[in-house]
């Protein structure tokens, strides 16, 4: 009755905003990139590569095609490996962290997409948040 | 009757008094269904150092009560007794729903500050709605390239049957072609 939070969106935990479903783009850190590609037709707008124990260690964002498109063109013998051309150490940020710390991790790395998210206490991939669906959420987007 | 009338502000302002008063008097036995750890959690306040309830602050907390009892007395032209000691018992709960309703959600600056502005919002949802196509387009360009799944796994594999055949030792080549090594 007496200490009410505020409600400030920002301060709530970055699970309150993380849609389930957004764990589907994930690959294994054995995938070769046209597993990636396929993920990108699937309609996912990031692609997060975990290792056996489920955990983030490398993402694709639409950005990156263009990064696969010039590694091929140099040296089209090269590796197909996603891990290889993925960006590393992947940005992610706690599913217990407040939303205000991972736009700001966001802003602070220059990305655009989103950041993944990982379980505090698995330590393993929980999902990633798209930088449009907080917009959204928060009514800046409509 | 018309010595209350006269005074009205003022008797809300006692009664707003009282009405905290019974409050705190409710939480502090234990009157008011919180339980020992809700008890804690609103008695908190009130402590010093050495966890005695002041004295000041309950004056200061009843005196609120009372303030607020007697402002929402000055617009009405009949005394409303009761509303002032309900007021005075509840105003936390009033001031904490008339702030929060306000403040509706983070505002635009705090939003901008932290990069979330409509421009970079909409350019993060172009980006993710241009994925499939730039995915099928850089398809296409690896084909043209000549590098396809199968393509590439075959160049792989033959790669590997290289590397193994030159690892194997010469008496090995010798002894399956029915040589005996020298």
């Amino acid at each position: 009755m007496m200490r009410q939070s505020s409600g400030n969106p920002l301060l709530m935990p970055v699970e309150t905003f993380l849609d389930p479903s957004s764990r589907t783009n994930k690959l294994p850190d054995t995938a070769d990139v046209w597993q990636v590609l396929e993920k990108f037709k699937e309609g996912h707008g990031a692609v997060v590569l975990v290792d056996a124990s489920d955990r983030p260690q490398g993402v694709f964002t639409p950005s990156d095609m263009e990064r696969i498109r010039r590694a091929f063109r140099e040296d089209p013998s090269r590796s197909p490996k996603a891990i290889d051309l993925a960006s590393r150490p992947p940005l992610s940020v706690y599913s217990t962290e407040p939303l205000e710390y991972a736009l700001k991790r966001m802003q602070d790395r220059g990305v655009i997409t989103g950041i993944a998210v990982v379980d505090r206490e698995t330590e393993k991939y929980a999902g990633y948040l798209y930088k449009s669906k907080i917009a959204r959420m928060l009514g800046v987007l409509r | 009757m018309e010595l209350i009338a006269q005074w009205f502000i003022l008797w809300s302002f006692l009664i707003g008094i009282l009405g905290s008063l019974g409050y705190f008097t409710a939480v502090y036995f234990g009157f008011v269904a919180f339980g020992p750890e809700g008890r804690e959690y609103i008695l908190t306040p009130f402590r010093d150092s050495k966890a005695t309830v002041m004295c000041i602050k309950v004056g200061w907390f009843c005196t609120i009560g009372g303030l607020i009892a007697a402002i929402f007395q000055l617009p009405q032209s009949e005394f409303v007794p009761i509303q002032s000691f309900v007021l005075g018992a509840t105003w936390p709960s009033i001031v904490g729903q008339l702030l929060s309703g306000r403040q509706i959600g983070p505002s635009r600056d705090e939003l901008t500050g932290l990069g979330l502005t409509s421009e970079a919002a909409s350019a993060s949802e172009r980006e993710t709605q241009a994925a499939p196509g730039e995915a099928v387009q850089l398809e296409d360009e690896l084909e043209r390239l000549g590098l396809t799944r199968h393509s590439v796994a075959g160049t792989q594999r033959t790669a590997e049957e290289t590397s193994a055949e030159e690892r194997r030792l010469p008496g090995e080549d010798e002894a399956s072609q029915g040589n005996p090594p020298s």
